[in-house]
């Protein structure tokens, strides 16, 4: 029996990591698709690499609770800043909304494109301002280094 | 709806209000209403603190009962109501707000929009013959766009459009789109059944206005396509008086100050709102001169003045009305290091480019500048021409030192906008000097770190006439710079080299992931650089590659700047937050105090912080800093003495305490718990071996050490983020300083890094230059490794 159930195992680890293989390459592709898709997120890092951000085009009106949204985001480097770019949730920040940003640090070219995921829990409305900061950068000064979103999401 | 309303028992509540809060979830409405609270207030109009105090609570309790009541506190604050309704069709209504505005002044208020259909679309709202004088903006489209135009119509007269114009509007917060061929301010609806916005009106003139009002929705495929509806609003335009000021320093001579204005309800005057130079929008404060004027309606209003750190702040309260239409400031310095022989100067200024010049101007003259300078009681204003501005600013460089009237930039624009105060002269007016000079950011070759270039003859780089030609990266430029007798140092040195650890000094290889003294390393193994600059990082990343530099010998200095406006804290926008004391036999004025002052920059005749912490004595065994090395045939103790003096208010303000908390230089930060007590710490070899604590009242104080000199060393005194004097160089034995091994690895180590992360922005055809002069840097570190003895 032993060597069934080891069998069992083996196959069920298999199984496990094509899935998670799968997932991780479905998902890669669809980062890899959401990134040549047209920003949704503009980023500017001036010379002094004081950071602003807008939003250049339309949210989706509505996502799955539990699921990200994929926002792309288009990031304009002028100050050749090749430390790591920060996406935090200002105040409100719960367990019902969660934001994922691309920890790795920027290539330092004067364009570049990443994926901001936001998920939401909770159904309904949900305002949130998520912060962007060059990992010990200075903060902006008037409030243009964030954003506020407008989301909605449906069990 | 009325009778809906009635039915549905919402007492006291605008029936129209009540309809449109019962459905709305209360998170994103008060995140909506939170952001305007937001506006208002950083604009210097915030509302009652107790109806911010109850805002907070029904956010708090975030149900439909909270927002009805929001809806009802906000009304008061409301200028206009504005319904986009199924159809697409818009509606202007009254709002509850009293229609009070300020002759030549700025009144804030919040604007309604219902939009229970969710549009997602642009929105403006605005004067009917809006336009936007005084006012200038990036040219062009990309966003990649440095250049800069002004902002009115394509007519040579703009006085007579302006003179047409009493009343401006503008929305808070918005983006440009392009609509009939002109740049329209929007906003973009976020599709909440209400949000609110915040808009501002200028009125030019005083007594009973009326005046449209204009929403209009844009449509999503056609943004020359709108739907719109206008509404008249009568206005009360409270008059305004010419306010004469009297401003004398402590001497009792006329000068310039900073002056804060603040009414009853604590909102700031003149308005932070679109000011025009030399008042910025940034600031609360004003620089105004003995001799000149404020506008300000009747009421009371409290007034605070000062001139920079050396003077203490001052507080009155004063009424204005048809009997009191003056005020008078009387300056209190706690120190005045010029009687030590120590003059002030702030090497990193600019007059444009700073996302902060949108409004009210791209750019400022000298003329502002000067005042700004002034007005901070520095001797001496390094004003940088930089990347974005460079072709409009770089008209101001003579290759001299000036100081200029500080005069109005935009008369005709002020003249034509009813604004009638006269700039004065003052008999101060010479103690500041003012030098056009550079920074190379937003250049080629930022990413090795920014450059400071001081006393330049020439600013163009030999054959390149465009910023993209110029090299990309910075040894050429230094040594052209160089070359023609300027002193050269890397910017805000701190950028980029953070790391976890804030011992000192420490060992860790930073990132060089920003814009500091990356290069810095590499070019002062080729005799290339001047000094650093810092007082406005975190001061462990500031002195941490210094110390290692010093310890391998190198005589580098540091330097005190701001950055203004760029890199200063929201609370303290001003120039000098850094600076540099540079002890000279007179006053620096022209060009030969300038350049005595830039050259007793270089030879370290110098200490630099906030300006609260002043050293101003320092000598070991009777010698002072930036004169000849101490020298000693042996290892033995040395005297060290100093006269220090140190400011820190007793029970400092809860604004003082916020101000520091946004300022790493910043003498709060030294404070020794609860006392006025700072330690003043005796730095070896960047190693703080001794210190004593001394009381920070402003008496200057005698203060000694004796230490222990094994080696040939550098030694400094430091009261940590807020003062630090350059060094006193001891050579014992005829030996050259080779400190510490470990300091020469540091530096040797982050070559290989720098050369990792920086060279792949070099262009291809300057890599084999760069590499050799990596190289060579290289091999001065590995050499002085062999000839350190202690680790």
């Amino acid at each position: 029996m032993r060597w069934v159930s080891a069998l069992a195992l083996a196959i069920f680890k298999l199984a496990h990591a094509y899935a998670e293989d799968h997932d991780e390459r479905h998902e890669l592709q669809a980062g890899q698709r959401s990134e040549s898709r047209a920003a949704l997120i503009r980023i500017v890092i001036n010379p002094e690499t004081r950071i602003s951000v807008s939003r250049v085009g339309q949210l989706p009106s509505t996502t799955s609770c539990g699921k990200p949204l994929i926002l792309p985001v288009e990031i304009v480097n002028q100050g050749f800043v090749t430390a790591p770019l920060e996406a935090s949730v200002v105040d409100g920040a719960s367990e019902d909304i969660s934001v994922e940003f691309p920890t790795q640090p920027l290539t330092g070219r004067d364009e570049e494109r990443r994926i901001l995921r936001v998920t939401l829990r909770k159904p309904g409305a949900s305002d949130i301002t998520v912060a962007f900061r060059a990992r010990r950068g200075f903060p902006d000064l008037g409030g243009r280094d964030r954003i506020h979103l407008l989301l909605r999401c449906s069990p | 709806m009325l009778a809906l309303a009635g039915a549905l028992g919402t007492l006291k509540l605008c029936p129209a209000l009540a309809q449109a809060s019962a459905t709305i979830a209360a998170q994103p409405y008060f995140a909506n209403v939170k952001r305007a609270i937001e506006s208002l207030a950083r604009l210097g109009a915030p509302i009652a603190a107790e109806d911010a105090r109850r805002i907070a609570t029904l956010e708090r309790a975030g149900d439909a009962a909270a927002v009805d009541s929001a809806e009802q506190l906000l009304e008061g604050y409301t200028l206009a109501r504005l319904s986009l309704n199924g159809d697409r069709s818009v509606h202007v209504e009254l709002g509850g707000a009293r229609r009070t505005l300020v002759e030549q002044g700025w009144r804030m208020f919040l604007v309604r929009i219902a939009n229970p259909s969710g549009y997602t679309q642009r929105a403006a709202f605005s004067t009917d013959d809006l336009a936007a004088p005084a006012r200038m903006r990036p040219g062009g489209t990309g966003t990649r766009s440095r250049s800069q135009r002004a902002g009115l119509f394509d007519t040579v007269n703009t006085e007579p459009l302006i003179a047409r114009m009493w009343l401006l509007a503008q929305l808070c917060d918005t983006s440009p789109v392009l609509s009939a061929g002109l740049e329209m301010p929007t906003i973009l609806l976020t599709g909440l059944p209400i949000e609110y916005c915040v808009i501002q009106l200028f009125s030019r003139d005083q007594g009973q206005r009326r005046a449209s009002l204009q929403f209009s929705v844009l449509s999503d495929s056609d943004k020359d396509s709108r739907d719109e509806s206008a509404r008249e609003f009568d206005f009360d335009c409270l008059r305004s008086r010419s306010i004469a000021l009297g401003v004398l320093d402590a001497d009792g001579r006329a000068c310039l100050a900073s002056l804060t204005i603040k009414d009853k309800a604590g909102r700031i005057c003149p308005p932070m709102a679109m000011r025009i130079a030399p008042d910025m929008a940034f600031q609360p404060q004003v620089y105004r001169a003995d001799g000149e004027s404020v506008c300000l309606p009747d009421g009371e209003y409290l007034i605070e003045s000062k001139r920079g750190p050396e003077y203490l702040s001052a507080l009155q309260t004063i009424g204005i009305d048809e009997s009191h239409t003056r005020i008078d400031v009387r300056l209190q310095r706690w120190i005045d290091p010029a009687k030590w022989g120590w003059y002030s100067g702030d090497t990193h200024l600019h007059a444009a480019g700073c996302a902060h010049y949108e409004l009210p101007t791209e750019g400022v003259s000298p003329e502002t500048m000067v005042r700004h300078v002034r007005g901070e009681g520095l001797a001496i204003g390094d004003v940088l021409t930089w990347g974005p501005g460079y072709y409009y600013q770089k008209q101001f460089f003579s290759g001299h030192a000036v100081s200029p009237a500080a005069t109005l930039e935009h008369p005709k624009l002020q003249l034509a906008n009813n604004a009638n105060w006269q700039t004065r002269a003052t008999p101060k007016d010479d103690e500041t000097t003012l030098r056009y000079d550079m920074e190379i950011s937003g250049f080629p070759s930022s990413h090795a770190g920014h450059l400071v270039l001081l006393r330049l003859r020439e600013q163009s780089y030999p054959g390149a006439k465009l910023i993209e030609e110029w090299p990309s990266w910075n040894l050429p430029i230094l040594r052209w710079a160089k070359s023609q007798g300027s002193i050269a140092g890397y910017a805000h040195c701190s950028s980029g080299l953070e790391v976890d650890s804030t011992e000192l000094p420490n060992y860790e290889i930073p990132a060089f992931d920003s814009i500091g003294a990356n290069e810095c390393i590499i070019d002062v193994t080729h005799g290339a650089v001047d000094f650093m600059s810092g007082a406005n990082g975190p001061p462990a990343a500031e002195l941490n590659a210094w110390y290692h530099i010093l310890n391998c010998g190198f005589r580098l200095a540091m330097v005190g700047e701001t950055d203004y406006p760029c890199i200063v804290p929201p609370d303290d926008g001003r120039p000098g937050i850094g600076r540099s004391y540079v002890r000279l036999e007179q006053r620096p004025v022209g060009d030969s105090g300038y350049n005595a002052w830039v050259e007793n920059l270089q030879k370290g005749r110098l200490y630099y912080g906030d300006g609260r912490s002043h050293f101003l004595e320092f000598a070991v065994n009777r010698r002072s800093n930036g004169h000849d090395d101490l020298t000693l045939d042996a290892p033995q103790p040395v005297e060290v003495t100093a006269t220090v003096a140190a400011w820190l208010a007793s029970n400092p303000s809860s604004e003082a305490l916020k101000v520091a908390k946004h300022e790493d230089w910043n003498i709060e930060h030294a404070r020794i718990g609860n006392t006025r007590e700072v330690p003043v710490e005796l730095v070896v070899n960047g190693t703080a071996v001794q210190q004593l604590r001394m009381v920070a009242d402003g008496t200057p104080r005698p203060i000694a050490f004796t230490a222990p000199i094994a080696q040939s060393s550098w030694i400094a005194l430091r009261v940590m983020a807020s003062a630090h004097t350059y060094p006193i160089f001891v050579d014992v034995g005829g030996k050259p300083i080779r400190a510490s091994k470990r300091s020469a690895r540091w530096c040797r180590a982050c070559v290989d890094k720098l050369w990792e992360v920086k060279s792949p922005f070099m262009r291809e055809n300057e890599r084999t230059a760069a590499a050799a002069a990596f190289e060579h840097a290289r091999n001065v570190y590995d050499t002085i490794t062999g000839e350190c003895e202690l680790d």
